[in-house]
């Protein structure tokens, strides 16, 4: 397990769901909403954290969570609780996923890969999860190809690094390279929060 | 969302962007000589004008968002920070260029935004 990545998760705990879900959520709401509204079949939510993404499931679904902090899963169990339909929540590092092989329909994440630290190799790892034609649908946000976004989030990527996520990811060349096809990508403010939708094809 | 609510969005990166302009430009015309060249007080005017930006947004963005109140802010945090470190007078003169320049680059970002916003190709 990414001991660094669940000491980081389980000292921001605390504080998430007060810094995060207040104002970003409820920007993002909307676009969350549209995006897991697609939900079906076996389901895979990478990084559950607090569970404030929940309340965006569609009732019915039947949905494994993992996180790899036990902080942040404690905090997400009522919410889990809460949930009309089957959620199992796990302590699960995305680089080490104990699943068979073509275990899920669909993957979800919702800012996710600006924390793991092997993107390209957890890509990987979820792909394998994912059956043959399964989709892998994400709410991220990423670095920026313009000027001035760009260079900006590259110098304040040492600083948020410490507190949380990177703001630099190339996360669509990532899905890219980990052997996903890329079919849809949206963004939703500049080109740096964003859906991907992509296929194990 | 409904539109009261973008507009309550909109005014937080508005102010917010506004308040990082004039701290930057405020910070950079106090601790930056007026007699440096400008070739080393732009860029050292840009670095604190940008981490007083940060400073100033991190309230806002737990109230109006996260990106959304950051990349203004922090565009307007770099513009400012120059523009303080090469402006000539009392800080407070600074201060209201900063503001302006913060207005400045919360439209620029509402213009990229509404030009990359949507599907990509």
């Amino acid at each position: 397990m990414d001991e660094a990545a669940r000491h980081k998760w389980n000292r921001a705990a605390a504080a998430y769901d007060r810094f995060a879900t207040r104002a970003a959520e409820r920007r993002w709401a909307d676009y969350k909403r549209a995006l897991f509204g697609n939900m079906s079949g076996r389901i895979l939510f990478l990084a559950v954290g607090t569970g404030i993404d929940i309340a965006f499931f569609p009732p019915g679904q039947q949905i494994v969570g993992i996180d790899i902090s036990e902080k942040m899963l404690e905090r997400a169990k009522p919410r889990a609780a809460a949930y009309d339909g089957a959620l199992e929540l796990r302590q699960m590092d995305v680089h080490e996923l104990d699943f068979p092989a073509a275990r899920f329909d669909q993957i979800y994440t919702s800012c996710t890969f600006c924390s793991v630290s092997r993107p390209v190799e957890a890509l990987k790892r979820l792909r394998r999860a994912l059956r043959p034609g399964g989709e892998l649908r994400m709410f991220e946000h990423t670095g920026s190809r313009w000027f001035p976004f760009n260079p900006m989030l590259h110098a304040m990527n040492p600083i948020t690094r410490r507190l949380g996520p990177e703001v630099n990811r190339p996360t669509v060349e990532n899905v890219r390279a980990a052997g996903f096809r890329v079919y849809r990508v949206v963004n939703h403010y500049l080109d740096i929060v964003k859906s991907i939708e992509a296929g194990n094809d | 969302m409904t539109v009261a609510r973008r507009f309550f969005f909109l005014a937080g990166d508005f102010l917010s962007a506004v308040a990082s302009g004039a701290a930057a430009a405020f910070a950079a015309g106090v601790v930056l000589p007026e007699s440096w060249p400008p070739a080393i007080a732009m860029p050292l005017g840009m670095i604190l004008g940008m981490a007083a930006a940060f400073a100033v947004s991190t309230p806002f963005q737990a109230v109006f968002g996260c990106f959304e109140v950051m990349m203004p802010s922090m565009l307007a945090g770099m513009a400012a920070g120059m523009t303080g470190a090469m402006t000539a007078g009392s800080a407070g003169h600074a201060a209201a260029l900063g503001a302006a320049a913060g207005a400045a680059a919360f439209l620029f970002t509402c213009l990229m935004n509404a030009l990359l916003r949507g599907e990509a190709s």
